[in-house]
């Protein structure tokens, strides 16, 4: 069932179509919120905890929204919100790490200081220990790089992030450039 | 974006590149590898909810009063809370009337004459005839189940006189009342010439008798009438 189908269900006035649309909204985004706050490093019933909140949110709200093709979106800009409420409650909050603050930060010299290490290891934890501080360091940038595996398109992806189509495609390729400095002599070299 | 990072992603994505940097591509099919079992281990823990998450997704919406709370199947209320108590005393009650009514098809021999005792005289009919027997004791509503579980009352039942109860019954206290017109006494007889209690077996005397009981109205008496003619243990 589409979201626009659902959010027909969901606004209608009769309690049977009401809750099968509830129903269905539980259907199509448990999975996926679970795998997104799963991958903005919450543990399994940190991610429920949220989800669960999200949605019972999202059928509190629906009503409101105007524009049925904007509710997929919508959805996902009430869970990052949740998780950003979450991340406060909890006083987990940690923003991206800028560029500029990855120079000169830590983590790099981390990385940097485990390059003698690395040539010890296999080529595949190298690569799993860059990733790991990736994700510790840019988690949204992370998020979006798994979603590319899975073979998500831009469009795809820029929904779940809260970006324009246009800002997703810079946002994509800033990625590479970001993560580069943290596999670097995992396969001796990119270019 | 280059054609070094398109190829990037596209290898990542899953894409077989050609003619890409050898290094770039490992690179990235390592970090593909990577992230696919990240994935593979998070969908592994999705994968193993059994509706656990769905129930607590309704009882909060239930909670938000977005939901009505769906009634519990009766079964399920009737067990809840301090409901058990009931049940218990229903229980009780239905234990205490099947020993009551226990039956027994041997005759019981009286050594000593009978004591004349006042006979207990209470209604047989409204509350106390559908709730408790004739020497008061309390048989819930079994009395009046029996009959439509098992089809047909094969027991004597209480009357007037001590000497026609289901506790003794003798000819000639049934004779006694049934002559005066009490079903139940008229039914006592029919089933005692049915089973041959206390007098020779007879379908034709017990025939008679329950069709007497049964036009004063005794259900259980028309229940037995017909069982013997549908048994053909009758002519009509």
């Amino acid at each position: 069932m589409e979201f626009e189908d659902i959010l027909k269900l969901m606004k209608s006035e009769n309690h049977v179509l009401k809750d099968s649309g509830f129903n269905e909204v539980f259907k199509k985004l448990e999975q996926p919120l679970i795998g997104f706050y799963m991958h903005r490093k919450l543990n399994k019933s940190e991610a429920e905890e949220v989800v669960i909140s999200s949605l019972v949110k999202i059928c509190a709200k629906a009503h409101t929204l105007k524009d049925s093709k904007k509710f997929e979106s919508w959805c996902w800009q009430v869970a990052r919100n949740t998780l950003l409420d979450h991340f406060k409650k909890y006083k987990k909050y940690k923003n991206d790490v800028s560029e500029e603050v990855l120079e000169k930060s830590e983590i790099v010299e981390r990385v940097s200081s485990q390059k003698e290490r690395k040539k010890e290891m296999e080529k595949e934890e190298c690569v799993t220990i860059g990733l790991q501080e990736f994700g510790r360091a840019m988690p949204e940038r992370e998020f979006a790089l798994s979603l590319k595996m899975q073979n998500f398109s831009n469009q795809q992806i820029s929904l779940r992030i809260g970006r324009t189509l246009a800002a997703t495609k810079e946002f994509m390729s800033q990625n590479y450039k970001r993560l580069k400095p943290f596999l670097e002599d995992c396969v001796g070299g990119n270019d | 974006m280059t054609n070094n990072e398109k190829d990037w992603f596209a290898t990542l994505s899953g894409e077989k590149v050609t003619g890409m940097n050898p290094r770039t591509r490992l690179q990235a099919r390592l970090v593909r590898s990577v992230f696919k079992k990240r994935t593979e281990e998070i969908n592994k823990n999705i994968n193993e909810d059994d509706g656990r998450l769905h129930q607590k997704f309704i009882s909060e919406l239930v909670k938000a009063g977005l939901l009505k709370k769906k009634s519990k199947p009766w079964l399920k209320k009737l067990f809840d809370k301090n409901n058990w108590l009931i049940l218990l005393a229903i229980g009780a009650g239905g234990v205490y009337a099947t020993k009551e009514y226990m039956r027994s098809d041997v005759i019981q021999l009286v050594d000593q004459p009978q004591l004349i005792e006042e006979p207990v005289v209470r209604s047989k009919t409204g509350f106390w005839g559908n709730w408790f027997d004739a020497q008061g004791g309390f048989t819930g509503f079994w009395s009046r189940i029996q009959l439509e579980m098992t089809g047909r009352l094969e027991e004597p039942i209480p009357t007037d006189s001590t000497d026609c109860s289901p506790d003794y019954l003798s000819i000639k206290g049934c004779l006694a009342l049934a002559n005066n017109g009490d079903s139940a006494a008229q039914f006592n007889l029919g089933l005692m010439y049915e089973k041959g209690l206390k007098v020779e077996q007879s379908y034709e005397k017990a025939f008679e008798w329950y069709k007497k009981s049964s036009a004063l109205g005794n259900k259980p008496a028309s229940i037995n009438r017909d069982y013997l003619i549908d048994n053909e243990l009758i002519l009509q």
